[in-house]
């Protein structure tokens, strides 16, 4: 193998791949990134085994040939190369080093063979729709927060993404629930996504993706199985495992008939609920939303760190009531809220409570209240 | 993948990496038979002395049906009614089920320890050097997610336990989990030396498949192979040794095991003991380096007395590994009833597992063996 390529196009290459890599790795070659030049073009493939991302560069290949490197390594030396030079690499006679020469350095790097490094199955997915990036950053960070962390329940370590209706329009839902709280955000079916299986997107996927996609705005053609999911980015391709479980049946713990409706102003409230959950324990972060007419007070109360209120002028017209919320959860959940004012949907003080944006009926949230 | 270092290398190549396989047919084809039946167990107990091939087997089950899966692989007849043409020339060679080519790429990475379809359990190395003594919860739960994400490549996802006496209290109860709720197309291969002390809920839940010791005219031919230098008599000596597990024979070879039995029956042959030699003994055992050697010799030397006693109530002689081996047997059984016997043995089997817990001074855990047996047969 012997390759010539501009140091600013491989390091943009190796900084999307190396993410996937782990900093600690107790296999050798999982350390390591696949490189394999053939035609014009230097593919670049790293792994974690759940995952795998592919990107492919121009460059001028002298000799074609693949080789495993350690990624981190690789994208540490290109870092620190002086922009714009042009970085040679090249496998020396046996196969066990690249020699790598940029402007007047030279390094010499272990190699293992290419015939060890896991490649995920480069198998056709069969369902196939492309879906704006935009439209897919915000699926993803609307119900991100609300995946959860608790590995015994592994099927909720991720994002649900199947196909819905709602209102009689097919649509395309994310959901995400940690047992606590719900996110589910939908966007009109792409073409080709109708009759997809459901699936789990594991958490690492879902944040590879979104760092992915960052700022872009061009269409993200996503393909998946039942036990793949691929996004190809035009030059980078992510390849994940998927979650293999039964996704509980959320439909059954979204409310209806929450009748008492309780509209914040979404920077006002969020500003307020930081400021008194300051006194909230750290462990139970619990606030109390004292509910009126017109008003509403928060309050907390520690053993240890005393009391706080404070009251914010607010829409409602329904009887008094008291109901306790994380305040954490809050702030996550009215984060996520767009408009200027957020729309609580309440029905008594142990019932969960629905959160949406009055303006945007495609995210909605629920929240499980706390007893305080 | 790191040898086990703090043990006597019983394999000198690690079973993920290693493609030969002896013996054990029996065995091989009772476990390929289920894996690749319409109902396949989904757990199986390795049960067998140390060194005997235990994970050897495992890893290869693994390959072979993470590579085919359960149903594609058919019964080599099967295949040759298909395709005479094709299969034909394999057939002649290929006779066990498990085999598979070294460049194959499942082979290639089940050795790497790269493949998304296999996760093994087994003891980590510690901060301080040597593998941890156990195999902790935290490894075990790291099955959850695994068995809990859809299977790389194939359909198959298997989890190794290497081995499952090496799991500790909290890591035995949460295996249980997994072992009682698998998800489809999932198998997990336990290995044991010792499955009495399993937990009996983890016995019952797996299939048992027994390896025995290897017979001596398949051992024979591998330990020629593998010794090349050796005279025949010792490679005999050294099988009976290591009561013909292959594993355990070459480990001995490695630690010089022979010569340590020599001059340990040496040693125990002495009216009076011998105690310059007992000193030397100590003092080389104890160094540094030779820890091997040093776990080679205590397992030796309770291993003779359990032989001792064995002998004892059994009646039957056993062959000689050392010349005048029987004799002594004889004096020893003498000069002590057999009570007296297990009692020396239960006594020096704890001063063994004791100086392991608590790291005693290794010298004087050996003078200490040899004066108590030497009290036992003399006094």
């Amino acid at each position: 193998m012997k390759i010539t390529i501009e140091q600013v196009a491989l390091l943009s290459a190796l900084s999307h791949v190396q993410s996937v890599v782990e900093r600690r790795n107790t296999i050798p070659i999982l350390s390591n990134v696949l490189m394999s030049a053939e035609g014009d073009k230097l593919a670049l493939t790293a792994t974690d085994l759940d995952m795998a991302i592919d990107e492919s560069v121009t460059a001028d290949v002298g000799q074609a040939g693949a080789t495993t490197v350690q990624a981190h390594l690789l994208f540490d030396i290109v870092r620190k190369l002086p922009d714009g030079s042009q970085v040679e690499l090249k496998l020396a006679g046996d196969a066990s080093r690249l020699v790598l020469k940029a402007g007047r350095s030279t390094f010499s790097l272990p190699c293992l063979p290419r015939e060890d490094f896991p490649v995920m199955g480069e198998d056709e997915l069969p369902c196939k729709f492309s879906i704006g990036a935009p439209e897919l950053r915000r699926l993803i960070d609307k119900s991100k927060f609300a995946i959860s962390t608790e590995e015994t329940r592994y099927y909720l370590n991720g994002i649900y993404l199947h196909d819905a209706e709602s209102g009689g329009v097919a649509m395309l839902r994310a959901v995400a629930t940690d047992g606590h709280r719900l996110a589910q955000v939908e966007t009109p079916l792409p073409d080709g996504a109708a009759g997809m299986p459901g699936v789990i997107i594991p958490r690492k996927a879902v944040n590879e993706v979104r760092r992915l996609i960052e700022g872009r705005e061009d269409e993200i053609a996503a393909s998946l199985s039942d036990t793949r999911i691929r996004f190809d980015l035009g030059e980078a391709v992510l390849t994940s495992k998927l979650i293999d479980g039964t996704f509980p049946d959320y439909s059954r713990v979204i409310p209806e008939g929450n009748d008492k409706e309780l509209d914040v102003g979404c920077g006002e409230f969020k500003a307020a609920v930081d400021r008194v959950s300051t006194i909230s324990t750290e462990k139970s972060r619990a606030i109390k939303l004292g509910i009126g007419a017109g008003r509403l007070e928060l309050s907390a109360t520690s053993p240890d760190s005393g009391t706080a209120s404070e009251e914010i002028p607010v829409g409602y017209g329904g009887e008094t009531m008291e109901i306790g919320f994380n305040s954490k959860y809050l702030l996550d959940i009215t984060g996520q809220i767009d408009g200027e004012t957020a729309r609580f949907s309440l029905a008594d003080a142990v019932s969960p409570a629905i959160i949406t944006d009055p303006e945007d009926e495609s995210a909605l949230f629920v929240l499980m209240p706390m007893r305080v | 993948m790191a040898a086990k270092k703090s043990e006597p290398a019983f394999e000198s190549v690690p079973p993920r990496e290693n493609p030969a396989f002896e013996g054990h047919a029996a065995a091989e084809a009772e476990l390929a038979e289920n894996l690749h039946s319409a109902r396949p167990a989904h757990a199986w107990l390795i049960t067998g002395p140390k060194g005997i091939g235990k994970a050897t087997l495992a890893f290869r089950a693994a390959r072979s049906i993470l590579a085919k899966g359960a149903t594609t692989a058919q019964s080599p007849a099967h295949l040759l009614a298909q395709a005479p043409g094709l299969f034909g020339d394999a057939l002649a060679e290929t006779t066990r089920p498990f085999d598979m080519d070294l460049e194959e790429t499942t082979f290639r990475l089940v050795a790497t320890g790269a493949h998304g379809g296999l996760i093994t359990l087994e003891r980590e190395e510690s901060d301080r050097g040597g593998l941890k003594r156990d195999i902790s919860v935290g490894q075990v739960r790291r099955l959850i997610p695994f068995f809990g994400s859809t299977a790389a490549g194939g359909a198959w996802r298997v989890a190794i336990i290497d081995s499952a006496d090496e799991l500790n209290r909290n890591a035995a109860n949460a295996l249980l989990k997994s072992l009682e709720e698998p998800p489809t197309n999932a198998l997990i291969l336990l290995v044991s030396s010792a499955p009495g002390r399993l937990l009996p809920t983890i016995r019952s839940r797996c299939r048992i498949l027994k390896l025995r010791p290897m017979e001596d005219d398949v051992l024979a031919p591998l330990l020629a192979d593998r010794l090349p230098d050796w005279p025949s008599a010792d490679r005999l000596a050294l099988a009976q040794l290591a009561e013909n597990s292959p594993g355990r024979a070459l480990g001995l070879a490695d630690e010089g095991g022979l010569n340590l039995y020599r001059e340990m029956v040496g040693l125990l042959d002495q009216a009076a003991l011998d105690v310059p030699g007992l000193h030397s003994l100590g003092d080389r055992l104890a160094r540094r380096n030779n820890e091997g050697a040093y776990r080679v010799l205590t397992g030796l030397l309770l291993q003779w007395l359990e032989r001792l006693i064995r002998s004892g109530a059994s009646q039957i002689a056993l062959v000689e590994s050392v010349p005048g081996e029987t004799a002594l047997r004889t004096r020893f059984l003498a000069a002590q009833s057999l009570d007296d016997w297990v009692q020396v043995w239960e006594k020096s089997a704890r001063l063994v597992a004791d100086a392991e817990s608590v790291n005693l001074d290794r010298k004087q855990v050996i003078i200490n063996l040899f004066a108590s047996i030497h009290r036992a047969a003399f006094v």
